[in-house]
């Protein structure tokens, strides 16, 4: 379970995070909505280690992961994520991409798991290309791909189908769904109708704190 | 109603054709002129193609030059990647700042940092003769250019796709597989850059008692007065350079186009070895700076001298400052529109306007006077040195005009054509204001540049007229002195001033609103 106690940061006078508790539960897809500026993005980035809160901590399966300095690498953490933007590695082929978030797999392994991931989302054929050769839509999802490859126990997803049309976007949750199987993802959108059927519970984030 | 069309189309086409024109006719005709007068010389005495293949002693001094160029290419871009990554993270506070003085001496010539090496190699007792001290100074001198264009790099890489990295690699993985390959085309271009301007430099290797190439062009011109034997001469190293920079043209034009990331650098956690090596980079890239201070406020011999230095100098210090405000003046309207084609255009417009950055100083200067001789409009002239200098700088300023071009939102300027009414309207109160920064910092970095500029002025003075460049190196021959550093910190500081300038005026950024979260 992802445990976020009292979690505070500021930019400057500009309060990002104001004393937020929650947690997400292995198996659960917990949606988490907001308007923009209201902290989710600051909330991903505490919870993946990427970014010192000011107070508060974070632990993840029970150990202390930030408190609030990082305690524990980012690759340690058990997390993958998401970004807002696809940030695929434009030097690297779209299965090169997937392949280098499975380090310690076996390379046949690797093979194995990028082809399924692929044929999954209807992008094989692409394994070879390289970003600039992808639409947008196909960027997003190999950037969705790529974080569920490693099978880490949690995904944090910052607004990753922001763009798409609403057919892809029901394939993609779908797909979510049945790679996320017994993980728990944290799912951020400033769209709350994104969440309708898809996500088991729902917060929202206001100016830096939770809503009931 | 077509016809009215049509003509008001092509009137609003008119003042960007004009531009063009003058550019082209500005920037090219003298190397244009001078290869047609080359060819046509050759045919008429074709021994002179044997020039362009040298053998025996010159191909020997081709090999060592284009070896030194390699060596010092290689070493700039590899400190300034080291370096680079230490500075990208200096993105707030007081060191942040710090920085850019680091790059401002980015124009601040050779033969600068020669006296102040051999000053601080005298104080050693090493030798101050040979190709190890040349390799030194060269090194020291473009380090700044390879370190501005790798912290170029740095500032474009998209954090995210680091961040996305870290998640799934220890940070020594993430540096050498995503962030050294994202700021490659930084680096290609820096060492693109440094390899033509250092085996076009002779000033360095003249100074440590090395025969270089392009020495060899100088040199035979001087001897033969004769402009097709120095262009045939010139062909090998025309090649090279030409070669460098098409090979990191398109390194150039990612990185030219490449905008800053508006967040925090990373913070990696190196492995010992990488932090440490990184360490070595930017000790390298202070001592360039701090030994180049030392040396010329202690061998100034103390504020009297240095004001003895200058007034002494007073008539060469007002034609250089002429001279390099009137090249800058100059290079900024052909910057404008050098930068228009090349952010509408491709690989041929790109080529033709870095190509000046490819000729060797001194044949610019022989094809002005070439030029001079057969106009007999800039002969004996002020026009001449500024006409050499508006060649070899107008590339620089057109580069820096379209990298702050580049980072406007096109919409702005299309949304000029299409609302501003007539054109000077458009240009004037759009177009101009928010290219003033691009065009702000080009002039100011032709500024800097011209200042120091030394081998086609060398060639171009009119009689009874010297810069302070010119006056500096002739006095180097005869070993250092207080006046000499003296003025050459006079030089470094106006140079390090004009290019803060610049860069601040690279980094004023106007916004049309509407930024993302």
């Amino acid at each position: 379970m992802i445990e976020v106690r009292g979690l505070t940061k500021r930019y400057g006078d500009a309060v990002a995070l104001d004393g937020v508790s929650m947690s997400v539960e292995p198996g659960e897809v917990l949606g988490l909505v907001g308007h923009s500026g209201s902290g989710k993005t600051t909330l991903l980035r505490v919870i993946a280690g990427l970014l010192a809160a000011d107070v508060g901590s974070v632990s993840i399966d029970g150990v202390t992961v930030s408190d609030p300095t990082p305690l524990v690498p980012p690759r340690l953490r058990g997390v993958s994520m998401v970004f807002q933007t696809p940030a695929l590695w434009p030097h690297m082929t779209v299965a090169e991409n997937i392949r280098f978030t499975l380090e310690g797999v076996a390379g046949v392994e690797q093979d194995r798991r990028t082809s399924r991931l692929l044929k999954r989302a209807g992008l094989e054929g692409f394994s070879d290309r390289f970003p600039g050769q992808l639409s947008g839509g196909e960027a997003r999802r190999v950037s969705v791909l790529r974080a569920l490859a490693p099978g880490k126990p949690y995904v944090l997803m910052d607004e990753p189908l922001v763009n798409l049309d609403p057919d892809l976007k029901r394939e993609v949750h779908s797909l979510i769904r049945a790679e996320t199987a017994g993980r728990g993802v944290l799912y951020v959108t400033h769209d709350a109708s994104e969440l309708e059927g898809f996500a088991d519970r729902v917060l929202r984030l206001r100016r830096g704190r939770l809503e009931d | 109603m077509t016809a009215v069309a049509s003509v008001m189309a092509y009137s609003r086409r008119l003042p960007s054709l004009a531009l063009t024109s003058l550019w082209v006719l500005a920037v090219f005709s003298p190397v244009l002129l001078l290869t047609a007068e080359s060819a046509a010389e050759t045919l008429r005495n074709p021994e002179l193609l044997a020039l362009a293949l040298p053998t025996g002693r010159r191909l020997g001094l081709l090999v060592n030059s284009l070896g030194l160029s390699a060596a010092v290419s290689l070493s700039a871009v590899v400190v300034g990647l080291l370096a680079g990554s230490v500075l990208w993270e200096w993105d707030a506070g007081p060191w942040s700042r710090l920085r850019w003085l680091l790059l401002a001496l980015v124009p601040v010539p050779p033969y600068i940092h020669a006296l102040s090496w051999m000053t601080a190699l005298d104080w050693l007792g090493v030798s101050t003769a040979g190709w190890a001290p040349t390799f030194l100074v060269e090194f020291m001198a473009y380090l700044p250019l390879g370190l501005g264009l790798s912290l170029i790099g740095y500032m474009g890489v998209d954090a995210s796709m680091v961040e996305a990295a870290r998640l799934h690699r220890p940070d020594g993985d993430v540096f050498t597989r995503v962030v050294v390959p994202l700021v490659a085309p930084a680096l290609v271009a820096a060492g693109g850059l440094v390899f033509a301007f250092t085996v076009t430099d002779y000033s360095v290797p003249t100074l440590f008692s090395v025969n270089v190439y392009s020495l060899e062009v100088f040199s035979d011109f001087s001897a033969s007065n004769q402009a097709a034997r120095s262009m045939m001469l010139s062909v090998p190293i025309l090649l090279a350079t030409m070669l460098a920079l098409w090979a990191s043209q398109s390194s150039l034009r990612s990185v030219v186009q490449s905008d800053a990331s508006n967040r925090p650098a990373p913070r990696l956690s190196y492995p010992a070895w990488l932090g440490s090596l990184r360490l070595i980079g930017l000790g390298v890239a202070c001592a360039q700076a701090l030994v180049l201070a030392v040396t010329l406020v202690s061998a100034s011999g103390g504020p009297g001298s240095v004001v003895y230095a200058v007034s002494s100098a007073h008539g060469d210090i007002g034609f250089t400052l002429f001279q390099a405000a009137a090249t800058a003046a100059l290079c900024v309207p052909l910057a404008f529109v050098a930068a228009d084609h090349m952010r509408r255009g491709s690989g041929p417009w790109w080529l033709m306007a870095v190509a000046p950055l490819a000729v060797p100083s001194p044949l610019v200067g022989i094809s002005v006077l070439r030029l001079a001789g057969a106009s007999g409009l800039l002969y004996g002239s002020w026009a001449a040195p500024v006409l050499g200098t508006v060649v070899r700088f107008t590339p620089v300023a057109s580069l820096a005009a379209l990298a702050q071009l580049k980072r406007l939102d096109p919409l702005l300027l299309d949304a000029a054509d299409l609302f501003g009414g007539t054109l000077g309207r458009a240009w004037f109160r759009v177009r101009l204001p928010l290219q003033a920064p691009g065009l702000a910092a080009a002039a100011a970095l032709v500024f800097a540049f011209t200042m120091g500029e030394m081998g086609a002025t060398l060639l171009t003075v009119p009689p009874g007229v010297s810069t302070v460049t010119i006056r500096v190196f002739n006095y180097l021959h005869y070993g250092g002195s207080d006046v000499v550093a003296g003025l050459c910190l006079v030089m470094v500081a106006a140079m390090a001033a004009a290019g803060l300038i610049g860069l601040t005026a690279f980094s004023l950024r106007r916004d049309s609103g509407g930024r993302s979260e």
